[in-house]
C-alpha cells in the first residue's frame, strides 16, 4: 500500500515542499534557542553549585538592559517568523470563486470522490494526473473530518455546512497515503484513502474506464452473486452503474474490482479479504455502519466472485 | 510599624471554630488548609484514574493492529483521560495548592469566604462522580475532551455520556469560578499589613492573575455546553449544520475558553517555579517585575489567540494570519519568564534538591514544549502537523513536562510545610529520574510519530516502517512514568510514617508561609514578622541588607478592598462574560442573511412595559438602600417589597409572553431563532428568579431585625447583583426587541 | 496603475492638514524653546503618524475604497496619535491644563472610557460610516472627533501631568475593558454577514485603482472587511495591552530604580 515513509518531510508537491522547507528552517531556529537556554541552565548548574559552608550569594534583583534584550530579540525573531508564515500561506491559498476539479465528500468512515468534469464517482482511491494543480472541494456528509495527505498538501478540515478548498498536486506518479486527521467517531483510526497520481494519459484512460458501466458477460458464479446482490439489502446503500443498485449511503461499487484496497484502505483487495469482510464486516472494522448480515459461505463466495468481476 | 505586627483580629464566628478530629471534621471543615489538602487528595486520586486510563491506551498502541480494545472503548478512554487530567487533576491540584498557600503567603487567617471555599471543593468530587456516573448509564463520552459538534450531537452520540460530561463540567465550573472569586477577594482584601500588591510572592500573584483568567474564560465554556445541552435535550440545532446550525461556532466558543484554559493550567505552575528556583539558588528572583508583568501579558493575550486551534478549519487566510501574529506574541512574555528563571540560577548557590531538580527539568521541558508551540503558530506548519502525535507530544510537554513538573517541584517544596515532615531526598531522586526518563521516553518519540504521519486519537494503526518501534518505546516510557508515581506514593508514605521532622523553615525560604509552624496552626500565624519587602524572612535574617532599604518604615497602610464588594464584582464580571457569549450566539444566529422566522411575533411594546417594571425595581431597590442607610426600617421594608413586586411582575410578564409563543407553536427546537431567543431570555429570567429568591431572603433577615445592628453589607451586595440583572436586560431587550433580527 | 506608482502618487498634500501639522509643530517648538528632549520624540512621531493617516495613500483608500484602510486610519487617529501627542507634552506648564480648563468633566474616567469606546462604536454605525467615507465634511468631522475622543480616552493613562492620571492598578481594568469592548466590535465586523459600511462593498472607482486592489492585491470586499475587523480586534488589543504593560512598568519601576542605584553604589 505504502512503501515509503509517509512523513511530512518527504514532500512530493510544490505545496508540501514549501511547508517542509519552512518547517526545517523554523525547527533549526527553535533548536538553537533551546540550546542557548539549555546551555545557560547547565552552565549555571555546573558553575554555581552550592559548596558546603558556602555563603548565600549577594542578592541581584534584575537588570533592565538584559530584560529589554530578551524581550526585543525574540520579538524580532517572531516578526521574521510571521513574514515567513505569510509567504508560506500564500503558496497554498486556493481561490474561492473557481469551480473545483475534484469534489471529495467525507462520510463516517470513508471518502467519496466526484469528478465534476467527467461525472466519474469513486471511493477511497482518488486518481489525479501527475504535475497538474487541482482544486479540491471538500464537503462533509455528517461530522467534521480532515483531509490529509502528508506528502502532498497541508491538511484541511472537512466541515459540514462549511465547504473548504485545497490545492492538490503530485510531482511524481505513485500512491500517496492520506488519512482523516480530525477525530470523527468510532472508526476514525481506519479512515484512510489513497491519492493515486498517474501520468495524464493513464489518468485519462482510467477516467474513461470509470465512466462506463462494468463489463458484462458474467460467469455463472458471478451471475449468482449478482442476483444475490440485487435481491439482498446491498442495493439500499451501494450503487453499481448499469444495474438497479442505486444506494447512496455507502461507497459506489461500479468498478470495485479495479481498486487496490477495501474498507477505506485497510486491506488489500483480494478475494480472501473481501470474503472475510462480507462474512462479518464488524469483525474487520468494528462499529462501521455496514452490519453483519450473517451470510452463508455460499452467499459470501457468490458475492465475492461478483464483486471481483466489477473491473 | 517597626517590630512585629499582630494579625488583625478575626471577627467572624466560624473562624473561631475549633479543628476537630475524625472523618466528619474533614467533611465539615472550612479551614483553607484542610480544604487545600482535600483538593490535593482528590486530585491525586483522579491522577491515578487518569494515569491508568493512559496506560491502558498505551498498551493498546504498543504494537500495530492491536485488538486489545474496541474502538469505542479506546475513544472513551482518551476522552475520559483528557477530561479527567484537565478538570479533575491539574486544575484541582493547582487550586488546592493555591488554597493552602495563598492565604499563608499573604499573611491572612483564611480565605475571604471560608464556607464558599468548602462549597467550591465539594463541587469537585460531585463533578467527578457525575462524569464517571456515565459509565453506569450507557458508557462514558467518546467524543474527545473538546466534544466537537456535530459529533457530540444526539445523531452521532446518542448515548448519555456527553450529557454527563456537560453536567460534570458545569458543576466543576461553578466550583472553579467560586474558588477564583474567593482567591481574588482574599488577595485584595486580606493581605497582612505591609503586603502590598507589589510585594506579593510570585505564586500568589500568578494565582491572583490566573483567577481572573478563570472567571472570564469559564463563562465561554458554560455558554457552549449549555447550548449543546439545549441541542441534546430540547432538540435545538445550534451546532447541527444539517439544520442550519454551525459546527464552527462550537469551536470558537470552546477555544475562547480552551486556550485561556491552557494558561490556567500553567500559570500557577509558573508561580511554583518562581518560588522554588530562588530559594534553592539562594537568590531573589531575577526581574520580579518582568516575571509578574509578563504574567498579565500572557493572561490577556491568551484571550486573543484561540483561533490558532482552528487553522485547519478553513477560516480564511486573513483570520489565520492575524491569529498567527497574536499567537507568536504570546511567546514573548513566556520567553521573558524562561530567561528570568535561568538568570536566577546564574550566579546563585544552587542546592539540587529534588524540588529544584523538578524545577530545572521543568525549565528545559517547558522550553521545548513552548518552542514546539511556536512551530504551531507558523500557520503552514500547523496545517501539516496539527492533530498528529506531534501535537500530542507538544501539549504533554507543556502540561506534563510543564505543569506536572511544577507541581512535583511544589510538592517536594511544600510537603514539609503541610505535614511537618520532609520527603526523603534519596527516594525523591529515584522518583525524579524515573519521571524524567519515563516522561521523555513516552513523549519525545511522539514528535517523530507525528511527523511520520500518525494522527492523534487513533485506536490502532497499520504496521508502517518505524511506527511500531516508536510506539513501543513510548509505551515503555509511559510505564516507567507509572512506576515513578508509585515511588512518589511510597515516598509520601515513608515520610508520613517516619519522615525527618521538618521544622518551620527547612529550606531557609523567605516567604511568609515559612514563618508559620509546620504544619501551620489552625489560625495560621501566632505572630507575623514585619513585612517590609518581598522577602520578609530574608529581611528578618539580614537586617543589614534588606530588599527594600528605603521601606524601613513599612509601607504606608494602603486600603484593603471590601471582600463582599470585591467578591460580588468578580461574580458580576463573570456573569457579564457569560451573557456576552449568549448574546454573541443570539446575534450570530439571527443577524444573518436569512434569519429564521419567529421574531415577528415579539411584541416590543408589551415587553417594554414589563421592562419598565424591571427597571423601576432597580430604582425602588436604590430607594430601599437609601432608607436603610437612614435607619428608616419601615421605609426600607416598603421599598424592598416594591422591588419584589416589580421583579415578580416582570417574571409574570415573561411567563405570559412564553405562553403566547408556545400557543403559536414556537418551541426551543423549532428553529434557531426560537432556540436562541428562549435561551437568552430564559437564562436572564432565571437570574431574575434567583434575584427574587435572594430578595426574599433579605426580606426575611429584615423582618428578623438583622439590619438594625447596622450590618447591611448583604443588602449592598445584593444590590449590585440586582442592578446588574437589570443592565443585562437593557442590553438583551435592545438586541432582541428593538434591533431585532436584521438581514 | 501598479502598486509602486500608486504609493508614490496617491498623496493628498491637503493644505489644511499640512498647515495644521506645521502650526502644531511651531507651537510645540516655541513652547519648549526648541529644546527637544526624549519626550519630544513621541510628539513628533505622533505628528508624523497623524500626517500619514490623513495625507498618505491610506487616506485616499479610506475615502470609500478600502474598509481596511479606513480602519487603519481610524485606529491611528484614536489609538496611536493621541497617546503619542499626550506623552510628548511637557509634564508641567500652562498648556497641560488647557484640556482640563476646557472640559472640567474630561477628567472623569468614566466619560473618558466612553469617549474611547464610543469613538470605536459610533463611527461604525453603517449610516455614519458610509457618510464619513463618502462625504468630505463628515469625514473632516470624523477626523476631528476621533482625535478629540482619543485624547480624552488616553489622558487618564498617559497624560504628561501625573495628577491627571489614574493609578496604575485602576488603569489596568480601564484599558482591559476598553480592549474587550473594542474586540467585540472587531469580532462583529470580522464575521458580519453583511457590509458594515456598505460603501466599501461596491466602491466607485474614480482613480482607476480597483483592478489593482482586486487582482493585484487579491482583496475581495469580504476579505477587505474581514481585515478591517481583524485590525480592530487583534492589533488594537495589542496596543491596549502595551499600555497595560506601561502601567505595570510604572507601578513597579520606582523601587527597582532605587535598588539599582544602591547596588551600583555598593560595587
Amino acid at each position: 500500500m505504502n512503501e515509503a515513509l509517509n512523513s511530512v518531510f518527504h514532500s512530493e508537491s510544490p505545496q508540501a515542499e514549501v511547508i517542509s522547507g519552512l518547517f526545517i528552517l523554523v525547527l533549526i531556529v527553535c533548536a538553537v534557542i533551546l540550546l542557548i537556554v539549555a546551555a545557560m541552565i547547565f552552565s549555571s548548574l555546573a558553575r554555581f553549585r552550592h559548596k558546603p559552608g558556602g555563603l548565600d550569594p549577594k542578592p541581584r534583583h534584575g537588570n533592565w538592559k538584559l530584560e529589554t534584550a530578551w524581550t526585543v530579540i525574540p520579538f524580532l525573531i517572531l516578526i521574521w517568523f510571521l513574514t515567513l508564515t505569510a509567504k508560506g500561506m500564500k503558496e497554498s491559498n486556493p481561490p474561492s470563486d473557481q469551480k473545483p476539479d475534484l469534489l471529495v465528500i467525507s462520510h463516517q468512515w470513508w471518502w467519496e470522490a466526484r469528478y465534476p468534469q467527467s461525472g466519474v464517482l469513486t471511493a477511497n482511491e482518488i486518481h489525479i494526473p501527475v504535475g497538474v494543480r487541482w482544486l479540491v472541494g471538500l464537503e462533509s456528509a455528517d461530522v467534521i473530518h480532515d483531509f490529509w495527505v502528508p506528502r502532498l498538501a497541508p491538511k484541511m478540515d472537512v466541515v459540514p455546512g462549511h465547504p473548504n478548498r485545497l490545492w492538490l498536486e503530485a510531482d511524481k506518479p505513485g500512491n500517496y497515503l492520506g488519512t482523516c486527521a480530525e477525530f470523527c467517531g468510532a472508526q476514525h483510526a481506519q479512515m484512510h484513502f489513497l491519492i493515486i497520481a498517474q501520468s495524464p494519459p493513464e489518468f485519462e484512460a482510467w477516467v474513461e474506464k470509470q465512466g462506463k458501466p462494468p463489463p458484462r458477460g458474467l460467469t455463472e458464479g458471478e451471475q449468482k452473486g449478482s442476483r444475490l446482490f440485487q435481491s439482498m439489502t446491498c442495493v439500499n446503500c451501494h450503487t453499481v452503474n448499469g444495474t438497479p443498485a442505486k444506494g447512496q449511503a455507502a461507497p459506489d461499487l461500479t468498478h470495485f474490482a479495479s481498486r487496490q484496497t477495501i474498507g477505506a484502505v485497510i486491506l488489500p483487495n483480494t478475494p480472501e479479504n473481501l470474503a472475510r469482510w462480507l462474512k462479518n464486516p464488524q469483525a474487520v472494522k468494528p462499529a462501521i455502519l455496514m452490519p453483519d448480515f450473517k451470510l452463508t459461505d455460499a452467499q459470501v463466495s457468490g458475492l465475492t466472485s461478483y464483486l471481483e468481476s466489477l473491473k | 510599624m517597626k517590630g512585629t505586627t499582630s494579625h488583625p483580629p478575626s471577627i467572624e464566628i466560624f473562624h473561631a471554630q475549633k479543628a476537630g478530629e475524625g472523618f466528619f471534621s474533614w467533611v465539615a471543615t472550612v479551614d483553607h488548609k484542610r480544604i487545600g489538602i482535600l483538593y490535593l487528595l482528590t486530585a491525586f486520586f483522579f491522577f491515578g484514574v487518569g494515569g491508568l486510563e493512559a496506560l491502558v491506551m498505551r498498551v493498546q498502541l504498543a504494537k500495530p493492529n492491536n485488538t486489545l480494545l474496541s474502538p469505542d472503548a479506546y475513544n472513551q478512554l482518551f476522552t475520559m483521560h483528557g477530561t479527567t487530567m484537565i478538570f479533575l487533576v491539574v486544575m484541582p491540584t493547582l487550586i488546592g495548592l493555591a488554597n493552602y498557600f495563598v492565604p499563608l503567603m499573604i499573611g491572612a487567617r483564611d480565605m475571604a469566604f471560608p464556607r464558599l471555599n468548602a462549597m467550591s471543593y465539594w463541587f469537585l468530587p460531585f463533578g467527578g462522580l457525575l462524569l464517571h456516573f456515565s459509565l453506569l448509564a450507557g458508557g462514558a463520552p467518546s467524543v474527545g475532551w473538546f466534544s466537537y459538534a456535530p459529533l457530540s450531537e444526539t445523531p452521532f452520540a446518542p448515548s448519555p455520556g456527553v450529557d454527563y460530561w456537560i453536567l460534570a463540567l458545569f458543576a466543576l465550573g461553578i466550583g472553579s469560578i467560586s474558588t477564583s472569586i474567593n482567591l481574588i477577594a482574599t488577595v485584595l482584601a486580606l493581605r497582612a499589613p505591609g503586603m502590598s500588591i507589589r510585594r506579593l510572592p510570585l505564586f500568589a500573584w500568578m494565582v491572583f492573575v490566573n483567577s481572573f483568567l478563570l472567571i472570564m474564560a469559564l463563562p465561554a465554556l458554560n455558554a457552549a455546553i449549555i447550548m449543546l445541552f439545549i441541542d441534546r435535550q430540547l432538540e435545538a440545532h445550534f451546532f447541527l449544520p444539517s439544520h442550519g446550525g454551525s459546527a464552527i461556532l462550537w469551536q470558537h466558543f470552546f477555544w475562547t475558553f480552551g486556550h485561556p484554559e491552557v494558561y490556567i493550567m500553567v500559570l500557577p505552575a509558573f508561580g511554583i517555579i518562581s518560588e522554588v528556583i530562588p530559594v534553592f539558588a539562594r537568590k531573589p528572583i531575577f526581574g520580579y517585575e518582568f516575571v509578574a508583568a509578563s504574567t498579565v501579558a500572557i493572561a490577556i493575550l491568551s484571550f486573543g489567540v484561540w483561533a490558532h486551534h482552528m487553522f485547519a478549519v478553513g477560516l480564511g487566510q486573513p483570520m489565520d494570519l492575524f491569529f498567527a501574529a497574536s499567537s507568536m506574541m504570546i511567546a514573548v512574555p513566556t520567553g521573558v519568564k524562561i530567561f528570568n528563571w535561568s538568570a536566577t540560577l546564574w550566579g546563585g548557590s544552587i542546592h539540587l534538591t529534588t524540588s529544584m531538580l523538578f524545577a530545572v527539568a521543568f525549565l528545559l521541558q517547558f522550553t521545548l514544549g513552548g518552542l514546539s508551540g511556536v512551530t504551531f503558530a507558523v500557520v503552514p506548519i500547523d496545517w501539516q502537523v496539527t492533530d498528529t502525535y506531534y501535537l500530542v507530544a507538544h501539549f504533554h510537554y507543556v502540561l506534563f513536562g510543564g505543569s506536572f513538573f511544577g507541581v512535583f517541584a511544589g510538592l517536594y517544596y511544600w510537603f514539609p510545610k503541610m505535614t511537618g515532615r520532609l520527603l526523603s531526598e534519596s527516594i525523591g531522586k529515584v522518583h525524579f529520574w524515573l519521571t524524567v526518563i519515563g516522561f521523555n521516553m513516552a513523549f519525545f518519540v511522539q514528535h517523530f510519530l507525528g511527523l511520520m504521519g500518525m494522527t492523534r486519537r487513533v485506536y490502532t494503526y497499520p504496521d508502517y516502517p518505524g511506527w511500531g518501534l516508536l510506539n513501543m518505546v513510548s509505551t515503555i516510557g509511559a510505564f516507567i512514568l507509572g512506576l515513578s508515581v508509585l515511588v512518589l506514593v511510597w515516598n509520601m508514605a515513608v515520610s508520613l510514617r517516619r519522615g525527618t521532622p521538618a521544622g518551620d523553615n527547612p529550606w531557609n525560604a523567605w516567604t511568609l508561609e515559612w514563618a508559620a509552624s509546620s504544619p501551620p496552626a489552625e489560625h495560621n500565624f501566632d505572630q507575623l514578622p514585619p513585612i517590609q519587602g518581598r522577602r520578609p524572612l530574608w529581611d528578618l535574617a539580614h537586617p543589614e541588607n534588606p530588599d527594600e532599604p528605603e521601606a524601613s518604615g513599612g509601607e504606608p497602610e494602603s486600603k484593603r478592598s471590601d471582600r463582599n464588594k470585591t467578591g460580588m464584582m468578580c461574580f458580576i464580571a463573570s456573569e457579564a462574560f457569560f451573557f456576552i457569549m449568549l448574546l454573541i450566539a443570539y446575534i450570530f444566529y439571527n443577524f444573518s442573511q436569512h434569519p429564521n422566522p419567529g421574531a415577528q411575533w415579539l411584541n416590543p411594546l408589551k415587553t417594554g412595559i414589563f421592562t419598565f417594571c424591571l427597571l423601576a425595581s432597580s430604582f425602588t431597590f436604590w430607594r430601599a438602600e437609601k432608607r436603610l442607610g437612614a435607619k428608616d426600617h419601615t421605609g426600607f421594608l416598603v421599598w424592598l417589597l416594591a422591588t419584589l413586586a416589580l421583579g415578580g411582575v416582570f417574571l409574570v410578564g415573561q411567563g405570559m409572553e412564553y405562553f403566547e409563543l408556545f400557543l403559536k407553536g414556537l418551541r426551543a427546537g423549532t428553529n434557531l431563532f426560537s432556540a436562541s431567543f428562549f435561551m437568552v431570555t430564559g437564562l436572564h429570567g432565571l437570574h431574575v428568579l434567583v434575584g427574587l429568591i435572594w430578595l426574599l431572603i433579605v426580606l426575611g433577615f429584615a423582618l428578623a431585625g438583622d439590619f438594625k445592628t447596622g450590618k447591611t453589607e448583604s443588602v449592598k451586595t445584593m444590590g449590585f447583583y440586582w442592578h446588574f440583572v437589570d443592565v443585562v436586560w437593557i442590553v438583551v431587550f435592545t438586541a432582541i426587541y428593538l434591533v431585532g433580527p436584521v438581514s | 496603475m501598479t502598486t509602486h506608482e500608486f504609493l508614490l502618487t496617491a498623496w493628498d498634500w491637503n493644505p489644511f492638514v499640512l498647515a495644521a501639522c506645521v502650526i502644531t509643530l511651531l507651537l510645540y517648538g516655541l513652547s519648549c524653546r526648541w529644546k527637544f528632549s526624549g519626550k519630544s520624540f513621541f510628539f513628533l512621531a505622533g505628528l508624523v503618524l497623524c500626517f500619514l493617516a490623513l495625507d498618505s495613500p491610506v487616506s485616499l483608500l479610506a475615502r470609500g475604497t478600502l474598509f481596511s484602510a479606513h480602519m487603519l486610519q481610524h485606529l491611528l487617529l484614536v489609538l496611536i496619535v493621541p497617546p503619542l501627542l499626550l506623552m510628548g507634552l511637557p509634564g508641567s506648564g500652562a498648556h497641560g491644563q488647557i484640556p482640563g480648563r476646557l472640559l472640567p468633566w474630561g477628567n472623569n474616567p468614566l466619560i473618558a472610557w466612553f469617549s474611547g469606546v464610543g469613538a470605536m462604536w459610533i463611527w461604525h454605525v453603517p449610516a455614519l460610516c458610509d457618510a464619513a467615507a463618502s462625504n468630505g465634511s463628515v469625514h473632516v468631522l470624523q477626523t476631528f472627533s476621533l482625535l478629540f475622543l482619543g485624547v480624552l480616552f488616553w489622558r487618564p493613562i498617559v497624560s504628561a501631568r501625573k495628577e491627571d492620571r489614574l493609578s496604575p492598578l485602576a488603569g489596568i481594568p480601564y484599558l482591559f475593558t476598553a480592549c474587550v469592548a473594542c474586540s467585540l466590535l472587531g469580532i462583529w465586523i470580522s464575521f458580519a454577514p453583511v457590509g458594515v459600511c456598505p460603501v466599501y462593498m461596491n466602491p466607485v472607482d474614480q482613480l482607476g485603482i480597483l483592478p489593482m486592489i482586486r487582482n493585484g492585491w487579491g482583496l475581495t470586499p469580504i476579505a477587505d472587511q474581514q481585515i478591517g475587523g481583524l485590525l480592530m480586534w487583534v492589533p488594537a488589543c495589542l496596543i491596549y495591552l502595551g499600555a497595560i504593560m506601561v502601567l505595570l512598568g510604572r507601578y513597579y519601576r520606582r523601587p527597582i530604580k532605587e535598588m539599582e542605584i544602591k547596588n551600583a553604589r555598593k560595587k
